[in-house]
């Protein structure tokens, strides 16, 4: 399939077409926006007071050591897609040819690799999460590399699984009987095969690497303040008083996690039915 | 059976030993700051008294040599005294245990027994409404993270309808069941919600698989009305990969119910997790990673037996 091919097909799905729109438009937004206007998620606005209600010169109100809420929303956004961007790339980069070798070589390499990845999968990622958080410190960078690392497996057993079914077919068998070397097999043979639906993974990846993100940071293991993350800036919520008296402190933030996570289900789900509707993920 | 039965325990031992292994040595690196959280770093504490602290607490030992001796003391049941409650780590896990087996294991009974028929039904007919509704709620269940569902839910339904409760399992000095039951309903529902959804979808897409077999008209032609061929015949077919997609959630749902547990104060095993990440109380971390792997590899076994009992298709060697 070649690449007007792609779009044609793409833009049929409605939603797929929803969700990317949306991302573009709050990556032009978060990374923008607060450039534009000068904004500083980190100063206090004494004056406008604590846990301040919305008001034109604080379009979102301001948090409780009177920051500007809309500007630490904006900020915040940056960390999430960046997490979201980023962090399936790491998973990819350890699971892609940990998969591989599993499938192509079999043996000893699936063993090992099989077993490290249903032991990684058999404790919480959360928890586990938390504990490597509490050995180095969280910032952007350690988030990406912790979310990243916790989702290996997932990349791995989908690469895997894909290997096994192109090794038994007959070009696979041809190619080795022309004498060609394994490194050549696996990159012009194998790995083509197994690039869709890696491709589709990240997407759905990205939603859950948000998802962590914020988990995370709402639990004071992630981002914290004064830096702002979604997740950071809803954490004031497990204040009572915050939670019931000031919902625009938690909500707006709630809700983009929310529409965030669903557009990149939305964009999983059309580049799948493009690329593949029977793909198995 | 038995043997399989064997061999799959065997392994279950296998992956606890490493997953203990592994957090251990992590723990390691932290354990020092430990101390620190003790009130030991600083002017307070004399040198002499840190380093006997830190040779009490079996510090100055190397990490395997360390792991070796947590492992024969658990082999032993002694799971070490916690550094914050200063209790033994079993006391503390055992009075957590139970509020968190309620929790979870209520919200699951009404995930299964609400997202199984809503999956079959949508599967019946694809594309109706009523499949379009249910992949809405499913999705909006798979994609909105817990916390957020959390603190949606206490926001409507305790703050602004006043209905239930949001803190704790008990209200002060009322111990009866309708008062246990009603600080259930918030934490129990969205642990169903956020379970449902995955239910709902793959039990969907399993339904809509089977649904096409042959074997289904063969029933039908039989003359057995449309519930029993569904029920009889398809959701036994069916119930397969339902059950490998429970199995992969396993790990998940502890996480989320952890999250739940902290939001609502509910005194669980998960919350106490959390907590003891935060205060680095390693034998307190290691008593309840031990509990997680445990429940977790069990519940792992069970559903491997229960899915070769459903479907017909598969036997043990």
């Amino acid at each position: 399939m070649n690449s007007s091919e792609f779009w044609k097909k793409f833009r049929t799905s409605k939603s797929a077409v929803i969700g990317l729109s949306f991302l573009l438009l709050e990556a032009l937004a978060v990374y923008l926006l607060p450039a534009l206007f000068r904004m500083d998620p980190v100063a206090s606005d004494v004056q406008a007071g604590f846990f301040a209600a919305p008001s034109a010169s604080h379009l979102l109100g301001t948090d409780g050591a009177a920051r500007d809420l809309l500007a630490r929303t904006l900020y915040g956004g940056q960390v999430s897609l960046l997490v979201g961007v980023a962090a399936p790339f790491i998973s990819v980069l350890l699971g892609l040819p940990l998969g591989l070798a599993a499938g192509y070589y079999r043996g000893m390499a699936e063993t090992v690799i099989m077993r490290a990845s249903d032991v990684f999968m058999s404790f919480p990622s959360v928890l586990l999460s938390m504990i490597l958080l509490s050995i180095i410190s969280p910032s952007p960078g350690t988030l990406i590399a912790v979310i990243g690392i916790m989702d290996w497996p997932v990349i791995a057993k989908l690469v895997y699984g894909n290997v096994l079914s192109i090794r038994e077919k007959e070009y696979i068998d041809g190619a080795v009987s022309i004498g060609r070397t394994d490194f050549e097999i696996l990159s012009h043979e194998i790995l083509p095969g197994v690039l869709s639906p890696v491709f589709v993974s990240i997407s759905f990846r990205s939603g859950g690497a948000i998802l962590q993100e914020s988990g995370l940071s709402f639990l004071g293991a992630g981002i914290r303040p004064p830096q702002a993350s979604w997740g950071s800036i809803i954490s004031a919520a497990q204040d009572l008083s915050v939670l019931t008296r000031t919902p625009w402190v938690w909500a707006p933030s709630g809700l983009l996690i929310v529409l965030t996570i669903m557009s990149f289900q939305f964009l999983g789900q059309g580049l799948r039915d493009t690329l593949d509707p029977k793909m198995k993920l | 059976m038995v043997r399989y039965l064997y061999e799959r325990i065997l392994s279950a031992m296998l992956t606890m030993f490493i997953v203990t292994a592994i957090i251990y040595t992590l723990l390691s690196l932290v354990q020092g700051s430990a101390l620190d959280v003790m009130g030991g770093s600083g002017g307070e504490m004399s040198h002499a008294d840190y380093e006997a602290i830190r040779h009490n607490l079996g510090l100055d030992l190397p990490v395997w040599a360390r792991y070796g001796q947590w492992l024969r003391n658990v082999l032993r049941g002694d799971f070490g005294v916690s550094y914050r409650y200063g209790v033994p780590v079993g006391e503390v896990i055992a009075q957590r245990f139970g509020p968190s087996a309620l929790l979870i294991g209520t919200g699951l009974a009404f995930a299964v027994l609400l997202g199984l028929p809503i999956g079959i039904m949508a599967a019946h007919r694809p594309g109706s409404l009523w499949d379009r509704l249910s992949s809405f709620f499913a999705l909006a269940g798979m994609t909105a993270p817990r916390f957020i569902i959390c603190i949606t839910f206490i926001y409507f339904f305790s703050f602004k309808l006043r209905l239930t409760p949001s803190m704790g399992m008990h209200t002060v000095g009322n111990a009866s069941f309708g008062d246990l039951v009603i600080h259930l309903i918030l934490p129990v529902s969205i642990i169903a919600f956020s379970k449902m959804g995955y239910l709902i979808k793959q039990t969907r897409s399993a339904c809509l698989e089977v649904f096409q077999e042959d074997y289904l008209n063969t029933a039908r032609a039989k003359g057995l009305s449309e519930t029993e061929v569904i029920l009889k015949h398809g959701l036994r077919t069916a119930v397969a990969p339902i059950l490998t997609q429970a199995m992969a959630e396993i790990p998940e749902l502890v996480g989320s119910a952890a999250i739940v547990e902290k939001i609502f104060g509910w005194p669980g095993i998960g919350a106490l997790m959390i907590e003891a990440i935060r205060n680095r109380d390693v034998p307190l971390i290691m008593g309840v990673t031990l509990v997680i792997a445990v429940v977790v590899l069990l519940a792992n076994i069970f559903l491997d037996i229960a899915y070769g009992l459903l479907d017909p298709r598969v036997s043990y060697r």
